[in-house]
């Protein structure tokens, strides 16, 4: 039953990052045409840089009405920035965080 | 998304942590996400950090005009103003560091100190030409040997190789970012950044209102006598204005990071981040006003040595002394010395006759061969 549970709360986490990275990307001109799902990933598929990522940090805290949820550990290895982050690892991380 | 309309332009801001105020501004061609990796990280744990995106950078709007570090400092008052900050630490890089000092010398009410990280402040160094630089990197060797003009004529030559690296940057899709000189670097290609870049300079007054002094002249800096700290990098196009500002500015105080250039808070970012919270500390402990920043009694010229010699005003070995009588109130004794011991084996002098000795046989032993030698050529 508390799987059930945890699976339902990641399933809506990834549908409200889905959701706000919608919003962020609707005036980009970019390749990507797919629908923005768990597999998608920032830099590979919607072509994101640092500033957008550090955006994306202010419109979840936004979306989540949370302040202060510690995101370098999830976007930084050794005080540099990871290679790429797919939304299905920042669900993962919310749901452990919030 | 937290935004505040300053004199027609939206800009972008967000804060985090919690404590006495520091504003991080960045330089041209970056934003907000310059300062998000290390300093960001480290400073939120001591201070309520805001970081913001100039206008015509990052998520700020870009009107027009309005580019010149005056009107970007009246962009951080109203900042400022909307925020409730009263009075903050300033923590400038580059353009960002002009910007600050700007503020800086309208409000010093509002500044508790100033770093200024590697800021070239056009009224003291109107030119920056090539020569100015220990060594080019790798990329901008490559660039100026690839461009037709003549780049020793040139007056803003950190401005121009900003404005090359974009162009090289978008005629390079898919290349990864060379470590530490790059702004349109970091995470992801740096394209969407480098195509801003130039339109900022191609659609708008930026590329004027940048290379205008904008009021702030020579005097109007002595006059500033808040905190404030002059981190450089050693092979710096930026290090006259360091050297001037010293003269200007003698309470200040100069950390010159070693080996590395303009970016070093990228390069250098803990060695930066710390100097940064060594400033910040001592700012808030300190009233304003020139010679009574850190308490110590120390002198200008006292602390200028102290802090070329790498020891932060004399703070840093204030510090390990302090830290030294602490543990020894635990009950440290100190490092215990070592005793080498004594080789059981010959002595100095023993084992330099020994050496003289091997070493007169072997040249009796090559005497007795040439004179072996010379006197079978003879017979022949």
């Amino acid at each position: 039953m508390e799987n059930v549970q945890h699976a339902a709360s990641t399933d809506d986490i990834v549908s409200r990052v889905c959701s706000v990275l919608v919003d962020m990307t609707d005036d980009w001109d970019m390749d990507f045409e797919g629908e923005i799902n768990r597999d998608t990933f920032l830099i590979s598929d919607l072509a994101f840089e640092s500033i957008d990522i550090v955006q994306l940090v202010v419109a979840i805290e936004g979306e989540f009405d949370k302040r202060g949820i510690p995101f370098e550990q999830l976007l930084m290895v050794d005080g540099r920035y990871v290679d790429d982050l797919s939304v299905g690892d920042i669900a993962d991380f919310l749901s452990a965080s919030l | 998304m937290p935004s505040v309309v300053a004199n027609g332009a939206k800009i972008s801001y967000q804060q985090a942590g919690e404590g006495p105020d520091v504003v991080l501004i960045h330089g041209l061609a970056t934003n907000r996400a310059f300062w998000f990796p290390h300093p960001l990280q480290s400073l939120k744990e001591h201070c309520r950090v805001t970081i913001f995106d100039l206008r015509g950078h990052g998520y700020s709007s870009m009107p027009e005009s309005g580019y010149t570090s005056a009107d970007m400092a009246d962009d951080l008052a109203v900042l400022m103003d909307h925020l409730s900050i009263e009075a903050a630490v300033l923590v400038g890089h580059s353009f960002g560091g002009v910007v600050g000092l700007q503020y800086a010398t309208r409000h010093p009410d509002r500044v508790k100190g100033l770093v200024l990280a590697d800021s070239r402040v056009l009224s003291l160094q109107p030119i920056q030409s090539l020569d100015q630089q220990a060594e080019l990197q790798g990329l901008e060797k490559e660039l100026i040997s690839q461009s037709v003009d003549n780049w020793q004529k040139e007056p803003h030559v950190g401005m121009r190789l900003l404005e090359e690296l974009a162009r090289h940057k978008l005629n390079n899709p898919g290349q990864p970012s060379r470590k530490g000189i790059n702004p349109f670097g970091g995470m992801g290609k740096g394209e969407r950044s480098a195509r801003l870049w130039l339109k900022l300079l191609e659609t708008t007054s930026a590329r004027e209102d940048i290379r205008s002094p904008a009021g702030l002249t020579a005097g109007r800096i002595k006059a500033f006598g808040n905190p404030i700290a002059l981190i450089y990098g050693e092979r710096s196009r930026c290090i006259d204005t360091c050297r001037q500002m010293e003269q200007q500015l003698p309470h200040s105080d100069t950390i010159i990071v070693p080996g590395v250039g303009h970016f070093h808070p990228i390069a250098r970012p803990r060695y930066f981040t710390n100097a940064v919270l060594d400033f910040i500390e001592r700012a808030e402990a300190s009233e304003s006003g020139p010679g009574s920043t850190d308490g110590s009694g120390a002198s200008d010229a006292d602390r200028r040595q102290n802090s070329r010699q790498g020891n932060w005003n004399g703070q840093t070995c204030r510090r390990r002394r302090e830290r030294r009588v602490a543990w020894r109130k635990r009950g440290w004794k100190g490092a215990e010395r070592r005793k080498r011991p004594r080789d059981p084996g010959l002595s100095w002098m023993e084992k330099g006759l020994a050496k003289k000795l091997r070493d007169s046989e072997t040249v009796i032993d090559n005497s007795e061969e040439k004179r072996k030698w010379h006197r079978t050529s003879m017979k022949t």
